[in-house]
């Protein structure tokens, strides 16, 4: 079976590319442009990966994740976040997410963290 | 006293006197009937057994008045002895006293006396011929009916009693007629005592207080046993004031015989003269009042009992809450504002306790907010540039920023509690001092009066003991009340400031010097006089004015540079950030158009300009992505962790670091450090980054090859001497990175600490390295100076200074 992953973003090009090379990768990719979505296609897809961009609009990634971990103890979460905001990936990390990515970064990097999180599961 | 242990006392309390008043108005009552009861129960059976004894004794009186009447016993009385009949006459009595005796229990003998009291027959044979004149039976048994008193008899030892009647021919006494009775009969009758329970006594007692019938108690009593009991008494009273009309007899409590508390009754048997005494032992015959009271007692015990277990629930029930409520205060008062009492009782104490939640809950946001509030100002406090000190009003320095900190060279915990006087240079003056002291004497008074003052010159002195001119703005804080609670001041380090308006000066004055000059010559000209030595003059003063005016130059680039540092990293970073999205938006699609691309290339070899095109894309992209790391690298603000550290280690440190790297240039290094080097307060790390990027930019200015030469030594001119401050500030260390690289031109010189500036060729740098480092050097109190020449080399100094305490070393 395919293993689905959540895209969480608020740029659209960003979460297109991304759903199209994980799809190229055989994954059944899909996203959402904010926190709010985010939490509900979790609850309606069960995802077994979600990629989680800290900064966003309204409710930002700590936000959407600690929603998340409410009511998914387990999901497995990579922040994706700008190279000056260690700290909030640091906080991300704390509150359980699996691992962070810092942007920019290339697909090479991406295939290999989201195959190490679903492994890691 | 606890709200449980008053309700529950009241409760018992009120609960023991009515149970208490309850049981007495029934207990008195039910004591009474149930005495009034035993007594006549008491009464009942001793007037029963006296009626017996009558009855047992009339009967038995009855026979022997037959007796006494029968023709047989009258013919032989009157009969001579010697008749011819006589022997007839006897033998018929004879048989009618055996028959009767026979057929009497209890008569032990019937007997006939004559007329002298002698015994003519007898059913006991005997006693025939015995004289009985002098007894008592037949003295008394002569007139009328007779009883004698029980007595032991004489011949046979038997307790007895004798009945005589006489015997009366035509109104003429002939003899008399006697039964014999065992008293055994008697006794049995008078001492059932059936209903009297295990105590209860019968006896009868003869007109002289000697017992007769056998005690239940006492062996051997028959007319041995005196009894002289209040019962008895009363007896011999009764007969003296009563005789033997019927009356009634109350029981009374008294001592028996035995010396036993007894309830007791007597009556009367009146034709023996006797007395029965019904007696029952106090204990026994109360026993059931007794009991009865113990079933009260028990009763209101057990009432009490469950009082007190009503009375203890009710006070928990009520005290309970309470206790919460209690624990509640202790928990918030020990600051634990998440606490909730949390009843949902509906009575008063349940409101009261949700009030309190709702007070704790408010209490918790309104401190959170404050908390908020202050962590803000504490943000606001410790971002300023400005050093910020604040006073109580005894002028003791209460708390400080983390800039005056920085600016002074103390540690927090040096100044908290010190005077304030201590952070401000003393001047000889005495007006100046006066301005110093603006917290305390005077100056206070004005400032409180004021409220505020506003850019006054003062000095600092920083812990080096090194003057820093300040421009200083103060003002007091009152609490609500208008009471002074502290002074609150702000100082600006006006050291760049006060150096280019003095250069401005010294401009000004060199061009109002020159214009006067000018003026001269001019008059000169006009008077056609002129002389070579004033245009020589003319000539030296211009080319001061130059110079001065280059200086000046210098020192508005510096300060332009600093600020120019501290904008453009601000701006760069936001940018970087922003750029970060688009960027990596850019890099996944052209990475996947590649992937897409090369797996169309093997069949058609035309499409390999795009391939390569996008390469290109990808290359660019990754160069961005560089640049944003390092502009967030360069203006992420570290924090400063100062040390005592040893220069010439960190620049080995550097060069150990940078190892690989300068091997695969054409440079070599050389060292020439001081040694006994002091050692600088500094950030060993930040100290490492400034020197490695001037090592890496001499390396990259020898494209060609060359020599750096590194040198440190002692410098004890002063590190501020440069800028134009007195010579007495302290020591510093020299560090001297000179190369002979390709040097820099006159134009670039302006320009090598901007940020992005640089000569390299593009990908080789972005031009932050310069800029960094001149802000590291800066913030560590230090400077950095740059010669060069071009095609000959350039010469980096860096100045740091070194704390008075450890050139002493």
């Amino acid at each position: 079976m395919k293993k689905k992953i959540l895209i969480v973003d608020d740029e659209k090009d960003t979460c297109e590319i991304l759903t199209e090379i994980l799809e190229d990768e055989g994954y059944d990719a899909s996203y959402s442009l904010s926190g709010r979505s985010a939490l509900r296609k979790i609850k309606e897809n069960k995802p077994d990966l979600v990629l989680l961009d800290i900064k966003m609009a309204g409710m930002d990634g700590i936000d959407t994740l600690e929603h998340i971990r409410k009511s998914e103890k387990d999901l497995a979460v990579v922040m994706m976040t700008g190279y000056g905001s260690l700290d909030s990936a640091r906080k991300a990390m704390q509150l359980g997410a699996l691992d962070y990515i810092t942007k920019p970064f290339d697909i090479k990097l991406i295939l290999s963290i989201v195959k190490d999180s679903l492994s890691r599961k | 006293m606890k709200i449980g242990s008053k309700i529950t006392s009241y409760f018992i309390i009120a609960v023991t006197l009515l149970t208490g008043f309850a049981m007495l108005s029934f207990y008195i009552p039910a004591k009474n009937n149930l005495r009034k009861e035993i007594f006549a129960h008491l009464n009942a059976v001793a007037q029963s057994r006296a009626r017996h004894i009558e009855t047992f004794l009339e009967t038995e009186r009855e026979k022997v008045v037959q007796l006494s009447e029968s023709i047989c016993i009258v013919n032989l009385l009157l009969a001579d002895k010697g008749s011819p009949g006589y022997g007839g006459k006897l033998e018929v009595v004879t048989e009618r006293l055996d028959g009767t005796e026979k057929a009497s229990k209890c008569v032990q003998e019937f007997f006939v006396m004559d007329t002298d009291g002698r015994i003519v027959n007898s059913s006991d044979r005997k006693s025939i011929g015995l004289d009985r004149s002098t007894n008592a039976y037949f003295l008394g048994g002569r007139r009328w009916s007779y009883i004698k008193d029980a007595y032991r008899s004489g011949t046979t030892g038997e307790k007895c009693l004798v009945i005589s009647v006489p015997v009366i021919e035509k109104k003429k006494f002939v003899g008399v007629v006697a039964a014999r009775f065992a008293l055994d009969k008697l006794d049995k009758i008078a001492t059932d005592r059936t209903g009297l329970g295990e105590t209860g006594d019968i006896y009868l007692v003869n007109k002289y207080g000697y017992m007769v019938t056998p005690s239940r108690f006492v062996k051997d009593t028959f007319l041995r046993q005196k009894v002289d009991t209040v019962s008895v008494r009363a007896y011999f009273e009764d007969v003296e004031e009563f005789g033997s009309r019927l009356h009634l007899h109350e029981p009374m409590i008294y001592t028996d015989y035995r010396g036993v508390r007894v309830l007791g009754i007597y009556d009367h048997i009146p034709c023996m003269q006797w007395c029965l005494v019904a007696e029952i032992d106090e204990k026994e015959a109360l026993a059931p009042l007794a009991g009865i009271r113990n079933t009260f007692i028990g009763i209101m015990f057990a009432i009490l009992l469950v009082a007190w277990l009503i009375a203890i629930f009710v006070s928990r029930s009520v005290s309970a809450p309470i206790r919460k409520l209690h624990k509640g205060t202790e928990e918030i008062g020990r600051g634990d504002l998440g606490y909730r009492v949390g009843t949902d009782a509906k009575d008063e104490i349940g409101q009261l306790s949700r009030a309190f939640d709702m007070m704790t809950g408010n209490l918790s946001k309104s401190l959170d907010e404050l908390i908020a509030a202050k962590d803000y100002t504490d943000k606001i406090v410790r971002s300023m540039i400005d050093t910020l000190i604040v006073a109580d009003p005894d002028g003791m320095i209460k708390t400080v920023n983390r800039a005056t900190l920085d600016l002074l060279g103390y540690t927090k915990k040096e100044l908290i509690g010190r005077p304030v006087g201590l952070l401000f240079a003393e001047e000889e003056e005495e007006e100046e001092e006066e301005e110093e002291m603006l917290f305390i004497g005077t100056r206070l008074k004005k400032l409180i009066k004021e409220g505020s003052v506003r850019d006054y010159d003062m000095t600092y002195k920083t812990k080096l003991g090194e003057k820093i001119p300040v421009s200083f703005s103060g003002s007091v804080m009152m609490d609500k009340k208008g009471e002074l609670v502290g002074i609150v001041g702000i100082a600006r380090d006006m050291r760049e400031i006060n150096r280019l308006m003095q250069r401005e000066k010294e401009l000004v004055v060199t061009a109002v010097a020159m214009k006067a000059e000018r003026k001269r010559a001019d008059e000169l000209q006009k008077e056609q006089l002129a002389g070579l030595n004033i245009m020589e003059d003319l000539d030296r003063k211009s080319k001061k004015l130059e110079k001065t005016y280059h200086e000046l130059k210098e020192i508005q680039n510096k300060l332009i540079q600093s600020e120019k540092l501290a904008s453009i990293g601000q701006l760069a970073s936001g940018v970087a950030h922003e750029l970060n999205n688009p960027l990596t938006s850019i890099m996944l699609n052209v990475q996947r158009l590649s992937i897409l691309l090369k797996k169309q290339v093997a069949d058609m070899p035309d499409l390999r300009i795009y391939a390569k095109g996008l390469e290109r894309v990808e290359r660019a992209t990754k160069r961005c992505k560089e640049i944003v790391d390092s502009l967030l690298t360069s203006y992420h603000t570290p924090r400063f962790e100062l040390a005592s550290t040893d220069v010439n280690e960190v620049i080995k440190e550097t060069l150990k670091y940078l190892h690989d790297q300068i091997k695969t240039t054409n440079v070599e290094v050389s060292k020439g450090f001081a040694v006994h080097l002091p050692k600088v307060e500094t950030d060993r790390q930040q100290l490492r980054m400034a020197f490695s990027n001037l090592i890496v930019n001499s390396c990259d200015a020898m494209v060609e090859g060359g020599r750096l030469r590194i040198k440190t030594r002692l410098r004890n001119q002063g590190v501020k001497e440069a800028a134009g401050e007195t010579a007495e500030s302290g020591t510093a260390v020299e560090i001297e990175f000179s190369d002979t690289g390709h040097g820099i031109s006159e134009k670039d010189m302006i320009r090598i600490f901007d940020p992005f500036f640089t000569t390299k060729a593009p990908g080789k740098g972005v031009g932050l390295g310069l800029s960094i480092t001149y802000g590291i050097i800066e913030k560590l109190g230090g400077t950095i100076e740059v010669t060069s020449e071009e095609g000959t080399g350039t010469t980096f100094t860096v100045l740091l200074p070194v704390k008075a305490q450890n050139t002493d070393q």
